[in-house]
């Protein structure tokens, strides 16, 4: 302490005092993560009304130009375009269309993130398809060279003129300038299937619907609306299975996080697939991020949080946790069976996870109530896609982090 | 914009056409341009749906987005 005085004392002799935000010891610390109050106190907020108080916002910043790549896979109807919504949600503002483009575009770009449909990679139009008897889940009619081309021009932080599959009309409409953002993500029917993309993928993501809960999806998606019969239904499910079986469902091996979708156990033969029993399958041992766990890390729990501390309505909830093997690597597995009907039901439950990547007590919860009028809002899909939207703000901050220390 | 409904509905019998032969390429293809149709008219629905609350409604909000100034649509944010 004495030589350290010593040496204000010598330099403030020697030259005049530096100003004070140039000196080591009042280098204004990096601005955390979370936005804090200023307590400075401006005209604006002197005018504020007490009443007023500023709902709690993460703001994640930019830390550094590199570009985070996050794929999702998944068929089509299997709720990709709610789950982009989750996670964009996450990181704040309102994804939109490119403004003054085509009308049919199916990018969408908030301002930290840009979410491209792997769609308009066909190589083959909806009559090149028909023409040649291949559906769009068989590889032959992806461009996969034009796939990695663009998404590693996009991780170098290059624009690139990226053409748009038009889903109404099904033709390859001209292409649209895209812009490189910080967090890219990808989603569609093959992210991970060429080794070259997956290689450019930093945090990759499956949604795996089980057979049954995606017929019923499909009912209420297609029955109701379009007057759609049983049978054609089936008929489209059985007719793309095989294409689905060899293409799609292989890559959820080497995704990071899994989301599965089973019928639930508390309700013997639930058909309208309402009630869910949801898996979280996170690959342990990844550098990029922490498995989430419930109570104790390793161990085994199945936990029914209904009872004196928290009434449920039928058929409750159940909770399990636990290690596992998935294709021959070691997993940790969070899982949900059944419904919530109430707030306090969810932040009961959240108090009770670790590692869930929250910047504040609550956040889960509050992302979920942001979100309330989304599909899965009520079960384990919203849950856990929520928590997975987390994750990915974890593996963005790690890996922009990490950049910044090396340089 | 969404697909006609008559694009499905004549989607759904070209694929029941093209399957009388069996499972063949063509049949697949076809029941795939079904499940693509139904997924874009499903998107196309999600986003033009009104919200319950008639002031977050979509309509109010493309209204306002063109009149800020109308007396419903100001916002003073002080």
């Amino acid at each position: 302490m004495a030589a350290l005085q010593a040496t204000t004392a010598v330099t403030a002799m020697a030259a005049p005092r530096p100003a004070m935000a140039q000196r080591a010891g009042f280098k204004a610390t990096p601005v955390s993560a979370i936005a804090r109050p200023t307590f400075s106190r401006t005209l604006a907020q002197r005018s504020m009304k007490a009443g007023r108080v500023q709902s709690r916002v993460v703001v994640v910043q930019a830390a550094s130009d590199k570009v985070v790549v996050i794929g999702l896979a998944a068929d089509s109807g299997c709720g990709k375009s709610t789950f982009m919504r989750r996670v964009t949600g996450i990181f704040g503002g309102e994804p939109k269309p490119p403004a003054g483009g085509n009308p049919d575009s199916n990018t969408l770009s908030s301002e930290m993130t840009t979410v491209i449909c792997l769609d308009d990679y066909h190589s083959l139009d909806r009559n090149g398809r028909k023409e040649a008897g291949v559906t769009a889940l068989a590889p032959e009619s992806q461009n996969f060279d034009l796939m990695y081309e663009q998404v590693k021009a996009l991780k170098e932080g290059k624009t690139v003129a990226k053409p748009i599959y038009n889903h109404v009309t099904g033709l390859l409409d001209p292409p649209e300038d895209t812009t490189s953002p910080n967090i890219l993500i990808i989603e569609g029917l093959h992210p991970f299937y060429d080794d070259r993309v997956n290689e450019l993928v930093d945090f990759r993501i499956y949604l795996d619907i089980s057979d049954e809960i995606k017929f019923a999806w499909k009912i209420q998606r297609d029955m109701a609306e379009r007057g759609h019969s049983l049978e054609s239904i089936k008929a489209s499910i059985e007719a793309r299975k095989p294409d689905f079986d060899a293409y799609i469902d292989p890559q959820k091996k080497k995704a990071d996080m899994i989301i599965q979708v089973l019928p639930t156990q508390l309700v013997p033969d639930e058909k309208e697939g309402k009630i869910l029993r949801v898996r979280l399958i996170m690959k342990d041992g990844m550098k990029l991020f922490d498995p989430v766990y419930l109570f104790d890390q390793g161990s085994t729990v199945s936990w029914i949080p209904c009872g004196r501390k928290l009434t449920c309505s039928f058929p409750g909830i159940k909770m399990f946790y636990g290690p596992d093997t998935y294709y021959g690597e070691e997993v940790s597995v969070l899982e949900m069976d059944g419904q919530f009907d109430k707030l306090e039901e969810l932040i009961y439950m959240e108090s009770h996870l670790s590692n869930t990547s929250a910047k504040f007590y609550g956040e889960i919860t509050q992302q979920m109530l942001k979100n309330s009028a989304f599909p899965g809002s009520n079960n384990g899909t919203g849950l856990f896609q929520t928590i997975v939207g987390l994750k990915c703000r974890e593996v963005y901050e790690r890996i922009t982090e990490k950049t910044v220390a090396r340089v | 914009s969404a697909p006609k409904p008559e694009a499905i509905e004549q989607a759904v019998k070209d694929a029941e056409e093209s399957c009388a032969g069996g499972a063949t390429g063509e049949c697949a293809a076809a029941w795939d341009t079904v499940e693509e149709l139904s997924a874009a008219a499903a998107h196309a629905k999600a986003n033009s749906k009104s919200s319950t609350d008639p002031l977050e409604d979509k309509r109010v909000n493309e209204y306002c987005e063109d009149n800020p100034a109308e007396p419903e649509c100001r916002v003073y944010d002080d």
